[in-house]
């Protein structure tokens, strides 16, 4: 491969660094929903890398990328649904104001 | 410069500059598009790492699917984000609404950038065992075939997921249960 | 049939889905899948036990994780003990699901109780059949939820709640112990099987100390499990539950977890240095005589029992101190049906007079014959009288007890070996205090004149959904001693050989036969019978008065149970209360102190560095405050409920983590 293997996993880490510092401040639930598909997105960058440079024809990394793209799916449906049902039901999107899980 | 490699700078910049995007700037909608191409880059460099199938893939869940829901959960939610007032407000200020969270400050752009440079570190000093072997041909079959052997199991179950994240997004969002 | 033994732990499961599947639908009638799954489950597992005893066994392994070279194999395995608890516990399971259905007659969440009933047999049967610390864990984690449910079954009440929320945190203390004990050993020998580990440390992998206090930390599990000083602080008070589920945690099941724990994991005990089985027959043999004695002035009838059982356990944990796995199992089994079956008859009795209270009941033998026969077998088994169940497996305890010294001497820790004399007085000393105990319930409930007349008039005998499963408990609970007799099997007794072969290869000891230990258990047992008689069933309520005032300050020390809990409400909770107050006091005080300063500090430094890098220190400056703030505020900070601070504390975690792998490990 032309391109050193560096390359796309610095990549990786920077998106995952991104993804989480959105996650962290960001107080809009769909901001902090769209940072974690970043992060799944970072994680599948180095999935499909390592995949690729170290065992070229077996196809386990691309494997578990399918089934990250599979819950990424799923948590996005029921996340946004979450959110959609929050806003509907006390008006709020901002996280700061959903304490529930206080004790 | 091999053209190869240029190309990968020039999608991974696409990527981490709308990364970016996605997290600093103020109109959500605007966050939800800077999103989509991002995916779309990163599906370029899917292509690049020769994963077509994957690259497929991410083009349809993550930049169509994903992309889609979340524009929908916007207008649905009809959220009344910061509005875009950047003549108004000093550099200072600016900056700190975008960088600085209201609870601790400075601390996660930190936290974020000790991570990527804690695991560019990490990589930089790994020797790994790179293989030289070519990629025979499409991707799909292999991945198909492995998938429906080796990790059917995963994969019903997987289904599974799906299905009851679908009834569970229905039930949430459903007006009237019962 | 034995090849079906993983269905035996999946029949319970499957009624549990389906019960919450279809709850909304058929309402009480759900209960049904859960009998029916139980008693499918008894038939497999009696089919299971007669191809064990014909010599099948059954070892099934499939790979669970693998991760890099090393790949961890997880299994199921049937053995004589496995096969052996797997009919006992489903035959006392079904009979709890079907006296349920009578006793839980008109609760307003039977398919909730009966699902998490199925459920927690399921657990018990997983446990049964594991090969390996993994399944073990849980299983064991499946019990204990669903025991937190069971006991908080009427949680509107305070009492339930409590002593739910008792029961969850008390047994975690164990817990925690045993999942550090299992990961020590995983650490040390890459296994997770339970004989695979025995042999290794044999070999010399584990150093000696490391052996010690892991198996110190596995028995610790079976501590909180099997609610063992100290631990036990939440047994008694988990009769707050419905009877039934009384009678399958504190019988059959989750109690009996801890001591399958210990006699399952004896491979490590045994290869581990002799003081790690010297601690577990202390704190057996001490656990034994202290629960006894509180039982004796307990007027509750569930209290006696439990304190009872507590004092059981303490006895099988002792036996296996003692390096005899043979008398610990053997008890273990004939325990599960007579405590099973004294607990439905407790519960029966409960049922009908619509108390608990012993002072309140007396001479209901005559209105309730079939529970009254029911608890005299029960009763008799439990005090030790031949030829009842409990007597040969009290016996063989006793045995045990009695060859410790022998054996501390053996292993070079003579000059310990007055203790071993010790923990079997307190064995003995617990033999009469449980005779006396028994008696003393039996002729406060069933004999003399009823004390409140009212609850009297109002008794009756249960109906026959209740009253079947008492005869059929009634027969193992009257028989199954006999299994440690010599009259079956060709050498020793039956029962010995079943076990022993394999709990030989375990590194067991079986103890030699000493003469004069049965007629020694008998007299005290029959003593304790007598003093009980004669004290209740002669002596007027006045000389028993004379006794207590004569008695006082040790009558009032059992009546509050030594003040156990009163020392745990006055140190660990008043520490843990003091402990946050100081957290919260330096937070205020000495923090944010700290960052008033820092920030102060900044402006300061800002002032003079001037205007043109006034934006780089700002943020440099607001970065060290926001640093110095999130430390301080993190202490206060846990239980936020802010989604975020949970995702910040574990992102920092793993920058940690990446920093200190790279600056130690890489």
């Amino acid at each position: 491969m032309a391109i050193p293997i560096l390359y796309p996993l610095t990549l990786g880490a920077f998106l995952f660094g991104v993804g989480l510092y959105g996650a962290l401040t960001k107080t809009n639930a769909i901001r902090i929903l769209m940072s974690v598909e970043l992060m799944l997105n970072a994680v599948n960058i180095n999935l499909v890398t390592f995949s690729r440079y170290i065992t070229p024809n077996n196809y386990r990394g691309q494997i578990l990328t399918v089934f990250v793209m599979t819950v990424a799916a799923a948590e996005a449906a029921v996340g946004l649904a979450i959110i959609l049902v929050l806003g509907r039901n006390r008006n709020v999107v901002d996280i700061d104001k959903i304490t529930l899980l206080k004790g | 410069m091999n053209p190869q490699v240029l190309l990968f700078l020039v999608l991974a910049a696409i990527t981490a500059v709308s990364a970016v995007r996605v997290v600093t700037t103020e109109l959500i909608t605007h966050a939800a598009l800077f999103l989509a191409l991002a995916f779309v880059a990163v599906a370029g460099i899917f292509l690049q790492l020769q994963a077509d199938f994957l690259a497929a893939a991410q083009v349809l869940i993550y930049a169509g699917a994903i992309t889609t829901m979340i524009i929908f959960a916007i207008m649905l939610s009809d959220i009344h984000e910061i509005k875009p007032s950047d003549q108004e407000d000093p550099f200072p200020v600016r900056f700190r609404r975008r960088w600085a969270s209201r609870q601790w400050g400075f601390f996660p752009v930190l936290l974020a950038l000790l991570f990527a440079g804690g695991m560019f570190w990490l990589y930089r000093g790994t020797g790994f065992a790179l293989s030289t072997e070519a990629v025979s041909g499409s991707t799909t079959v292999q991945l198909g075939l492995q998938l429906f052997n080796e990790y059917a199991l995963p994969f019903e179950l997987a289904s599974i997921l799906l299905l009851v994240a679908m009834i569970g997004a229905i039930i949430l969002t459903a007006k009237e249960v019962r | 049939m034995i090849q079906f033994t993983w269905l035996v732990a999946v029949l319970p499961i499957i009624s549990y889905l389906l019960i919450v599947a279809l709850e909304r639908r058929l309402g009480d009638k759900t209960a049904y899948f859960g009998i029916a799954a139980l008693l499918a489950a008894f038939v497999l597992s009696a089919g299971i036990f007669v191809e064990v005893l014909n010599g099948a066994t059954y070892h099934k392994e499939f790979t669970w994780v693998i991760s890099g070279t090393r790949a961890i194999p997880l299994g199921i395995q049937l053995d004589h003990l496995s096969a052996t608890l797997l009919a006992a516990v489903t035959l006392v399971s079904s009979m709890i699901h079907i006296y349920s259905l009578g006793y839980m007659h008109g609760d307003k969440r039977i398919p909730r109780y009966y699902a998490v009933l199925s459920l927690f047999t399921a657990g018990m049967l997983g446990l049964v059949i594991a090969d390996n610390y993994f399944i073990l864990l849980v299983s064991w984690e499946i019990m204990g939820l669903c025991s937190y449910l069971l006991i908080g079954h009427w949680y509107e009440q305070k009492g339930p709640q409590e002593a739910s929320m008792k029961a969850f945190l008390t047994t975690r203390v164990g817990d925690v112990a045993l999942m550090v004990g299992i990961w020590l050993f995983f650490a040390y020998t890459g296994s997770l099987k339970f004989g695979e580990i025995g042999e290794m440390i044999k070999a010399g992998h584990v150093p000696a100390t490391a052996a010690l206090v892991g198996s110190l930390l596995i028995f610790g599990g079976a501590v909180g499990k099997s609610a063992q000083f100290p631990l036990h602080v939440w047994l008694p008070d988990a009769m707050a539950g419905p009877t039934p589920a009384s009678a399958l945690i504190h019988a059959a099941t989750m109690v009996a977890a801890g001591v399958y724990l210990v006699a399952r994991s004896f491979p490590i005990f045994s290869a581990a240095p002799p003081q790690a089985l010297l601690v577990v027959a202390i704190i057996g043999g001490f656990t034994s005589i202290f629960a006894a004695s509180i039982a004796t002035v307990m007027t509750d009838i569930k209290k006696v029992l439990a304190y009872s059982t507590v004092s059981q356990l303490g006895y099988m944990v002792l036996a296996l101190g003692a390096g005899s796995v043979v008398a610990g199992t053997f008890h273990l089994t004939t325990h599960a049906f007579f405590k099973a079956l004294l607990f439905l008859v407790s519960g029966s009795v409960i049922h009908a007079v619509h108390s608990q209270e012993m002072h309140e009941m007396g001479g209901l033998r005559k209105k309730m014959p079939i529970t009254f026969w029911a608890w005299t077998i029960g009763t008799l088994a439990l005090a030790g009288v031949p030829p009842f169940a409990g007597f040969f497996s009290k016996d063989e305890v006793l045995l045990a007890a009695a060859n410790l010294p022998a054996r501390l001497t053996e292993q070079g820790l003579g000059h310990l070996a007055w203790i071993g004399n010790l923990v079997f007085f307190f064995g003995l000393a617990t033999a009469f205090l449980t005779a006396y105990y028994m008696t003393r319930a039996t002729i406060l409930t069933f004999f003399g004149q009823p004390r409140d007349h009212h609850k009297y008039d109002h008794a009756h005998e249960s109906p026959g959904v209740m009253a079947w499963p008492l005869i059929v408990l009634s027969v193992p609970a009257a028989l199954v001693g006999f299994a440690g007799t010599t009259w079956f099997g060709e050498h020793g007794n039956w029962w010995a050989s079943f076990i022993g072969e394999q709990a030989l290869e375990w590194g067991a000891a079986e103890p030699h036969h000493i003469g004069w230990v049965m007629p020694l258990a008998i007299a005290s047992a029959l003593l304790g019978i007598l003093v009980g008689y004669l004290l209740y069933g002669v002596a007027g309520v006045k000389t028993r008065q004379n006794a207590i005032t004569a008695l006082r300050p040790l009558y009032t020390l059992l009546k509050n149970k030594y003040y156990v809990d009163e020392l745990y409400m006055g140190t660990v909770v008043a520490a843990t209360l003091a402990f946050s107050r100081v957290v919260g006091w330096v937070d205020q005080n000495v923090v944010d102190r700290i960052v008033n300063w820092v920030g102060a500090a900044g402006e300061w430094f800002a002032d003079v560095a001037g205007a043109t890098d006034r934006y780089v220190v700002d943020g440099a400056v607001n970065g060290t405050a926001a640093v110095a703030m999130s430390a301080g505020k993190g202490l206060r900070r846990l239980q936020t409920g802010y989604v975020q601070s949970y995702m910040l504390t574990m992102a920092a975690m793993v920058v940690v983590g990446i920093i200190l792998f790279q600056v130690i490990g890489g």
